[in-house]
């Protein structure tokens, strides 16, 4: 089996250009698609995508690259669990709305419009982001941008806190570059856990049945 | 005994027990408040780096706790602000037995404890912008508080887990603009940059407008018990965390213009506050508004960057907590029937609960700044610096006051209105009433409130001892 540093030595053709985007377009279908299902699974791709970059970014520590996708995957776990329980559907309920908003086109052009603003971005000479690389300064930009945008479009809990896990992704991949200690590393991966936690706690309590409809 | 462990590890396993202890509400109480009291004394005791026997042993206290190459070290000048937060979470820890019938969430306890391990850490950590850090976790345990079973509006808790997240990342990119500082002093890019991120950083931390709508919010759906200690512990977290920038960099008290904008913030919450009070119709949300008022007065005085200015910052800061518990207490008790704050729900509850009622206007008033009350004293001492040179902000926290007041003169009216027919007079056996323990908790409480309001002058020494640890600010 092959180790950590050696897995991303294979997947270095992914850890450029193919990682950051591919981070931003997990952050668009995040904001897109409604569906739990769909959405922790873009945001399982996504901290597997910002995991390769940080191997560019902390390219003397490939471990904490891999502690930040075992991070990511957990905080997945946690989403993916708290949605079963908050949204299980009662026996007699009709069946669930379809994945695809009502708002698909405003979301897909919002999206777009916000991951083309994010590029731009990252070009400018004056928002040049020093110590990265242009890819990792548009990952940077993008899940910031894109995390940002989707807090301003939900009011669901669970779907809050995976934005707001999306920016923070954004912020720590730059930060990374600019205060690599391990402690600081690691109070990040915790706060992100608190973060994921206070989100999931919140989307439980707030799809808990009414008391007069569990009798 | 490495005292930063020691003071962070406790609350945390004491929050374990409390919650192993929870179906017994008054043992969680009673176990919570000694674990704050202890601390509390250990803050304002503990010989640092200096060997003490102890049980026939010779123990020594180590200040400091180095962790992977980041440090929580305790200073002498730390002892006020870690005294002030134990004290206060007591207050509220003994308090939420009185409430725990009156279904505070079942989370405070436990959560509360482990917000006080991560509030000593706040106070501990070195570089101390790594505060920022755990006052996130805090808010994240602060979301497990407002939020349960009977309170299951999570748009309050939910707006300041985002808001305090986002302020995480101005705080820190400005922590390493200040690290480049050290390597190039005369690179005045990189204190501006400093300063800027700073400066929005604090402003979303401190809920200053537009970033202060999770408090109305927060004090309209949660319990009221729960949301004043959040008000009072983790706000004055958050601003000791401000005022130890100021303490720490010269370049930031140096610069007039801070304190100009801390003056002109705490102007514009007071005026936000203001402007929305006097038409609310519920308490809960009436609370949320006097707290921004009261956050702004706090900011305002420390914006005259002046000793008194400061003595009155933490007179506010203190007193604000008094009253929030006794005003929760009261609330939770008067809407414990139907679970409401709204004034016509409330309508001659006075009558069925005079001590829950009492408690209400004490608080209230006190929160307010009422003569005669104990939340007068800070605001009196504002009001006379601010008279001196800045009459307009004095008369815009008067008007805030009075647009408060006039709010909380129409709740009072509602509270103590009669039944137009006899047939609705409440009955004694009618809907909840107040325990006896509830009942001692409650006229301790406003009668703290009244002695501190006739002789504040009590005070005064706890908080000039309190004004030295950030003394330098003002100088």
């Amino acid at each position: 089996m092959p180790t950590f540093p050696e897995l991303l030595a294979q997947l270095s053709f992914l850890a450029a250009t193919p990682s950051a985007i591919g981070a931003l377009v997990t952050a668009g279908l995040l904001i897109v698609f409604l569906d739990w299902r769909l959405s922790v699974l873009a945001l399982a791709c996504q901290f597997i995508f910002a995991g390769l970059l940080y191997s560019q970014v902390l390219p003397d520590a490939p471990q904490v690259a891999g502690v930040k996708v075992v991070v990511g995957l957990l905080i997945c776990v946690q989403f993916f669990v708290t949605a079963q329980q908050a949204r299980r559907p009662p026996a007699e309920s009709p069946p669930s709305r379809s994945i695809v908003p009502t708002g698909l086109p405003f979301r897909v052009i919002a999206a777009a419009m916000v991951a083309v603003i994010a590029w731009q971005a990252s070009l400018l000479p004056e928002l040049s982001l020093p110590n990265v690389s242009s890819d990792v300064a548009l990952a940077t930009f993008g899940l910031l941008a894109l995390g940002l945008l989707g807090l301003g479009l939900t009011e669901d809990p669970l779907k809050a806190g995976m934005f707001l896990i999306t920016a923070l992704t954004g912020f720590e991949l730059y930060y990374a570059s600019v205060e690599p200690a391990l402690a600081v590393i690691g109070l990040l991966a915790a706060m992100d856990f608190a973060v994921a936690l206070g989100a999931c706690y919140l989307a439980i309590i707030r799809g808990l049945p009414d008391r007069s409809e569990a009798g | 005994m490495n005292i930063p462990f020691f003071m962070m590890a406790i609350p945390a396993i004491m929050a374990v027990v409390a919650y192993l202890v929870g179906r017994w509400a008054w043992v969680q109480a009673v176990v919570a408040a000694s674990t704050a009291a202890v601390m509390g004394l250990l803050a304002l005791q503990a010989p640092l780096d200096q060997a003490v026997a102890f049980a026939g042993r010779d123990l020594r206290f180590v200040s400091a706790w180095v962790v992977l190459g980041r440090s929580f070290t305790f200073v002498n000048d730390d002892r006020p602000a870690l005294a002030f937060i134990y004290l206060a979470a007591m207050i509220f820890f003994a308090g939420a037995g009185a409430v725990r019938s009156g279904r505070a969430p079942r989370a405070f306890l436990p959560m509360g404890l482990a917000t006080l391990s991560l509030l000593t850490a706040t106070i501990f950590v070195q570089p101390f912008l790594f505060a920022a850090l755990f006052i996130e976790m805090i808010a994240a345990c602060a979301v497990v508080m407002l939020a349960d079973d009977d309170h299951r509006n999570t748009r309050g808790a939910m707006r300041l887990l985002v808001f305090v997240t986002l302020s995480v990342p101005f705080i820190l990119l400005a922590g390493w603009q200040l690290e480049g500082l050290a390597t190039s002093p005369d690179d005045p890019n990189l204190l501006t940059r400093a300063t800027i991120l700073l400066d929005i950083g604090l402003l979303i931390l401190l809920a200053i407008v537009p970033f202060h709508s999770w408090i109305p919010t927060v004090s309209d759906e949660s319990s009221p018990f729960t949301a004043a200690f959040v008000f009072t512990v983790v706000q004055a977290a958050v601003m000791f965390f401000m005022l130890k920038f100021f303490n720490q960099y010269e370049w930031l008290r140096d610069n007039q213009a801070e304190f100009l904008l801390l003056r002109w913030g705490g102007a514009v919450m007071i005026a936000a506050g203001g402007a929305t009070a006097f038409a609310q119709r519920r308490f809960g949300r009436l609370m949320g508004y006097a707290v921004m008022i009261d956050i702004g007065a706090a900011l305002m005085a420390v914006g005259l960057a002046t000793p008194d200015g400061l003595r009155a910052t933490l007179a506010i800061l203190a007193l604000r907590g008094l009253a929030l518990a006794v005003w929760g207490l009261g609330l939770s008790w008067l809407r414990l029937e139907n679970n409401s704050t709204d004034f016509d729900d409330l309508a001659g509850r006075a009558w069925q609960m005079p001590f829950a009622a009492m408690a209400v206007i004490v608080g209230g008033l006190s929160l307010i700044g009422f003569p005669l009350t104990a939340g007068f004293a800070g605001r009196w001492a504002l009001y006379r610096q601010l008279a001196a040179d800045e009459v307009a902000f004095a008369l815009v926290l008067l008007l805030a006051s009075a647009s408060v007041t006039l709010a909380y003169a129409r709740g009072l009216a509602a509270l103590f209105r009669r039944p137009e027919t006899p047939e609705d007079e409440p009955q004694p056996s009618d809907g909840p009433r107040e325990g006896q323990v509830t009942i001692v908790f409650l006229i301790i409480g406003a009668a703290a409130i009244l002695i501190l309001g006739l002789f504040p002058q009590v005070l005064l020494p706890a908080v000039t001892r309190a004004a030295e640890a950030f003394q330098v600010l003002t100088q």
